[in-house]
């Protein structure tokens, strides 16, 4: 075993495997990866090794492809097959709102370029001939889908490494991993290796490995269970595979093994295995089967495929599969680390293994992703999201695995967790809540106690209404929006405006009490984070920046930081609330409320003061994401309730009332604003958006070698909003564009304007279609709508309103 | 026919046993029915879908065993006793003695089936002292069964690929071997109606055994040392075969 290496994988299932594989294929020889035990004899022996392109994220599907793609071409490299096997799969519906969820992914994938087709039930019963198709609707088919096995993928994906120069170490295990200076040492019980980064990919025991350098890794295993049938006549006489199926509404998959089917389930009580974690003596072994607690999915099997009734069970898998609070796997750096990586917490590894290899190996080496992997980073997830909100949480996600994925579902299960200090207030007036990186905040109010519950929907839901009447509420009179959960972060000392400068394309405030939109760019000079910057003091600045980036954002922040001490970072989203007061009443309601001229002349658009409202001492900036005259409180958050009930006295005859999430995202839409993830990712630059005008070309910041780059070559898309013929159904992302039959596009968000009254998407198109009056189609669930190119923004274009 | 089958709860032979204590070990592992006594679970299933009547599993064991007593359910047994014993590896004494005891209790056997051995303790003693305890001839490794003139003709194995063909009268004990027949899987409806078969479960301690005066105690229980790492040869055929030699010859003295 080497001592030294540049990069320690920890666990070699297929993860760990994939990543050594792709580090040293792609140059980095001195890659080593420590197994306690076999090559996967943690979960990837147990792996039904379903390949499919599905996934809800649109990037998500992209590492599916990836993956894909190295299992059929691995053989010809390795020379070990990996069991690869052209299937196809159906996902099946039974219902609309199914059928609509399934538009999404039709219309999503079709941004990817996939084949995958609609199917009806008829033509899904000549797919399958064994399957009763009584009750469907109909399905999506992908012909390209198919299958391997998990255990020789991962053996190939080994041989390779070999092949490039990756050490595989088995029987190894890690005892500890300790920092010393730029490196680490990871112990084993057969020695140090001293290393510059680390990948946790330990699967089952990943919580563990993190612990030892202080991470607390939200992942159990559960229990999951795949059953193998006696072998069939009816399919070992076939000439053709037959295709994956999965029927999500009865939460099963089955699929083709040799001369039978397997059949795989999330049944409704999912049971986690050595929550406290996993021993470490634990390898490849089958777990017992309960079949009572499955019984209820295999019946809905039977129902699906009749034959399985008068077939046995010829061997019942049960083995242990990490779950993360909502299924999805933690990938990417670990905060507040430098040079760990996760990549752990899979409970669909097969599917990813390939694809997911070749990006963190590329993340690594880069510096950046290759593809904007959010969906899936463990930094969406905060301290909240502990071991035990896992343990509560998985208990309701593992059985909703296949539940219909909605733009609009915030599952109640492990909540509240971070509450504001005004959450009864908002309780009181009626608030529907939503969670945003563990934060309780409204999404609208309503005093109808039916519409006490958002309907999930990909259609325009029960929350369409208040969100209208919110909204004109605004626009007309004033507004309030708890913004408590924003990410704030205060920095300061000498060095502060000069760091800042070079986080920032933008130029920093130079005056007190100034405010500056500063996007922070990645080295490639794509957007890394959204972030305003207000300059509260001599060398002190107040950053703010989205909720639920706090950990990506402060990441980066504090990977950056200079080694002297001249600039230090602060942390203030814990004890600073946030107020927006909105509206063409908001002025009067400031003055009624707050000591002091806060008259146009004297506190300005763009500005920053601190005030006195009521007994609080506050720092207000001009300035909000609503597109009315309004200000944005900042305050001890201990002071809050005193500070709301200040506000809503003086607000009252002025008709203050509170709004929520669902009325800014419609009215940052129609001020063509920015969101973070969504218009503002590693994919575009601010080059080709409506914030061109934050980058200073005569100054120096990260990413702007990157960017000139692209400004010479010419800029390639460019940010338009469209106003879409939509029905009861809005434009929400990932909607290709069209212009006649070809794809010119994709939206980034979407959603109903309501002072505008029309149904808006934002979206990247080539330059050449961004003039507005451009006519062109969106696809929503499936189906093209007509859609125009408009002028942004599509509400109050000169800013008169914010400004007056 | 009324045709007793005798079955015990295992640990699957894949399962990593973890010893506890000086005699015993984790039951956090995967239990299966003992297969060999799958074998005789198939048989007596046959044998009474032919001659009609019924087939009672007998299973002693903890309670936990009751999962391997419906998997037998779910193969065709009709009902079943589990007589409920707070010992992980009990003699087998005591063992057969509680089926005898529960045979009896129940009623008149035409015939009993058991497996050969079990693939926990493997003590291969259990269906020779049941026979005893009830006073029937017995036959072990019994690979073909028929029914004939009133009796039964057996195959069993016997060593060294011999067979030996033997007729035994009614009622008996037959140890079932691998060969026997080709146990059947489980299906959903069976599984089902399992669910719903009668199960009488009886304390060990209401049948009256006395603890014999001989007989064997487990003291020591202790695993199988590791066998270390695999060594990997390389390089040329030639060359891997004549170190593999060298390995058997030099090192493990094998050769």
């Amino acid at each position: 075993m080497k001592s030294q290496a540049r990069v320690v994988i920890i666990g070699g299932g297929a993860i760990g495997t994939s990543i050594l594989y792709h580090l040293a294929k792609y140059g980095w020889n001195d890659a080593v990866l420590l197994e306690k035990h076999e090559l996967t004899s943690g979960s990837t022996w147990m792996a039904a090794g379903n390949c499919s392109y599905y996934h809800p994220s649109y990037y998500a599907t992209q590492v599916n492809m990836k993956s894909i793609e190295l299992y059929q071409q691995l053989e010809s490299e390795t020379g070990q097959s990996t069991g690869w096997h052209t299937t196809g799969s159906i996902r099946t519906a039974d219902n609309p709102d199914r059928m609509d969820e399934l538009g999404y992914y039709y219309s999503m994938n079709r941004c990817l370029g996939l084949d995958v087709r609609w199917v009806t039930p008829e033509e899904i019963a000549e797919l399958h001939p064994l399957m009763n198709v009584e009750g469907l609707s109909g399905g999506l088919y992908w012909p390209d889908d198919g299958d391997v096995d998990p255990s020789m993928v991962t053996q190939a994906m080994a041989i390779g490494a070999r092949k490039y120069g990756g050490e595989i170490n088995t029987h190894t295990r890690v005892t500890g991993i300790q920092r010393r200076g730029a490196d680490w040492v990871v112990h084993t019980d057969k020695g140090d290796i001293v290393c510059q980064w680390v990948v946790n990919a330990a699967g089952l025991w990943a919580p563990q490995v993190g612990a030892m350098v202080g991470l607390e890794i939200p992942s159990i295993a559960i229990r999951h269970t795949h059953i193998l049938f006696e072998a069939m006549d009816v399919v070992k006489n076939r000439e053709k595979m037959l295709p994956l199926v999965r029927d999500p509404d009865r939460s099963i998959y089955i699929r083709q093994e040799m001369d039978s089917l397997i059949l795989g389930m999330y049944e409704k009580v999912g049971q986690q295995w050595y929550p406290e974690g996993v021993p470490w003596d634990y390898a490849q072994e089958e777990l017992p089967e309960d079949i009572d607690n499955i019984m209820e999915n295999i019946e809905h099997g039977v129902f699906r495929f009749p034959l399985l009734e008068q077939s046995g069970f010829k061997h019942v898998t049960v083995g242990p599969i990490t779950y993360t609070p909502n299924g999805d796997p933690l990938v990417g750096p670990a905060y507040p680390l430098r040079n760990f990586f996760l990549a752990c917490g899979y409970s669909f590894g097969i599917t990813q293994a390939g694809g997911i290899g070749h990006y963190i190996a590329g993340w690594i080496m880069e510096g950046e992703p290759e593809i904007d992997l959010w969906h899936l980073d463990g930094r969406r997830y905060g301290a909240w999201a502990n071991w035990a909100y896992n343990r509560e949480k998985i208990a309701d996600t593992y059985p909703r695995l296949y539940s219909i994925f909605f733009p609009n579902e915030w599952r109640d299960a492990a909540r509240p967790n971070r509450t504001s200090p005004i959450y009864e207030q908002q309780k009181a007036a009626g608030a529907v809540f939503g969670d945003y990186y563990g934060w309780e905040c409204p999404n609208y109010f309503t005093d109808n106690d039916q519409d006490r519950y958002e309907k999930p929907s990909w259609r325009r839901s029960n929350a369409f209404k208040h969100v209208a009447v919110e909204c004109r509420h605004v626009s007309e009179h004033v507004g309030l929006l708890d913004l408590t959960r924003f990410a704030k972060t205060r920095i300061c000392g000498p060095g502060a405006e000069a760091w800042l400068n070079r986080m920032t394309c933008q130029r920093v405030p130079t005056e007190e009490g100034r405010i500056a939109l500063c996007p922070m760019l990645d080295h490639n000079g794509a957007f890394k984070s959204d972030m305003t910057v207000t300059k509260v003091g001599q060398n002190d600045y107040l950053c703010i920046t989205a909720s639920v980036g706090k950990r990506h954002d402060q990441h980066w922040m504090l990977l950056n930081l200079p080694d002297d001490g001249s600039v230090s970072l602060t942390d203030l989203t814990y004890t600073q609330g946030c107020f927006v007061i909105a509206g063409p009443k908001s002025r009067e309601l400031l003055a009624a409320a707050a000591h002091g001229d806060v008259s146009n002349e004297a506190f300005a658009f763009g500005t920053s003061r601190e005030l006195y409202v009521g007994r609080v001492k506050c720092r207000v900036n001009r300035m909000n994401y609503v597109g009315e005259l309004g200000y944005e409180i900042f305050h001890p958050i201990e002071e809050q309730i005193t500070l709301y009930q200040t506000l809503a006295a003086a607000g009252e005859p002025l008709q203050l009332r509170m709004f929520g999430m669902h009325a800014m995202e419609s009215m940052r839409l129609e001020k063509g604003y920015l969101a973070w993830k969504a218009e503002m990712n590693v994919h575009h630059t601010p080059l080709e958006t409506n914030i061109a005008w934050t980058v200073k070309w005569d100054k120096d910041f990260i990413g702007r070698a990157a960017l000139e780059k692209v400004r010479d070559a010419g800029v390639p898309r460019k940010l338009v909003a469209l106003a879409v013929e939509a029905e009861d159904s809005d434009p929400w992302g990932y909607n290709p564009i069209f212009q006649g039959d070809r794809q010119v596009g994709m939206t980034s968000s979407g959603g109903y304007g309501h002072r505008v009254q029309k149904s808006i998407a934002l979206g990247y198109v080539s330059q050449e279609l961004a003039d507005p009056g451009t006519r062109l189609e969106v696809e929503i669930l499936g189906k093209m709508r007509p859609a125009e190119v408009v002028a942004m923004p599509l509400y109050d274009p000169k800013n008169e309103r914010m400004k007056s | 026919m009324q045709v007793y089958v005798c079955v015990k709860h295992v640990p699957d032979t894949a399962a990593s046993i973890k010893v506890e204590g000086e005699a015993g070990y984790s039951e956090g592992v995967k239990y299966v029915l003992n297969p060999y006594d799958e074998y005789a679970v198939e048989e007596a299933v046959r044998v009474v879908k032919e001659q009609g009547g019924e087939v009672i599993a007998v299973c002693v064991g903890k309670a936990s065993a009751l999962a391997t007593v419906r998997s037998a359910l779910a193969v065709g047994v009709d009902r079943a006793i589990l007589v409920k014993i707070d010992e992980q590896l009990p003699d087998a004494c005591v063992v057969a003695q509680a089926l005898a005891r529960a045979i009896e209790k129940d009623g008149q056997a035409d015939l009993v089936f058991a497996g050969r051995q079990s693939v926990d303790s493997e003590g291969m003693q259990t269906h020779y002292r049941l026979a005893s305890a009830l006073g029937l001839p017995v036959v072990s490794d019994v690979v073909a069964f028929s029914l004939k003139d009133g009796g039964a003709q057996v195959e069993r194995e016997c060593g060294g690929g011999a067979r030996e063909v033997i007729e035994v009268s009614l009622p008996c004990v037959i140890g079932a071997n691998k060969g026997l027949n080709e146990p059947r899987y489980p299906k959903l409806p069976d599984v089902l109606k399992a669910k719903k078969k009668p199960v009488e479960q009886i304390d060990i301690a209401s049948l009256g055994i006395e603890k014999p005066e001989s007989g064997c105690r487990l003291t020591k229980l202790s695993a199988v040392p590791d066998r270390g790492q695999a060594t990997m040869l390389s390089g040329g055929v030639r060359e891997m075969v004549e170190e593999l030699v060298r390995i058997l010859e030099q090192d493990e003295k094998v050769l």
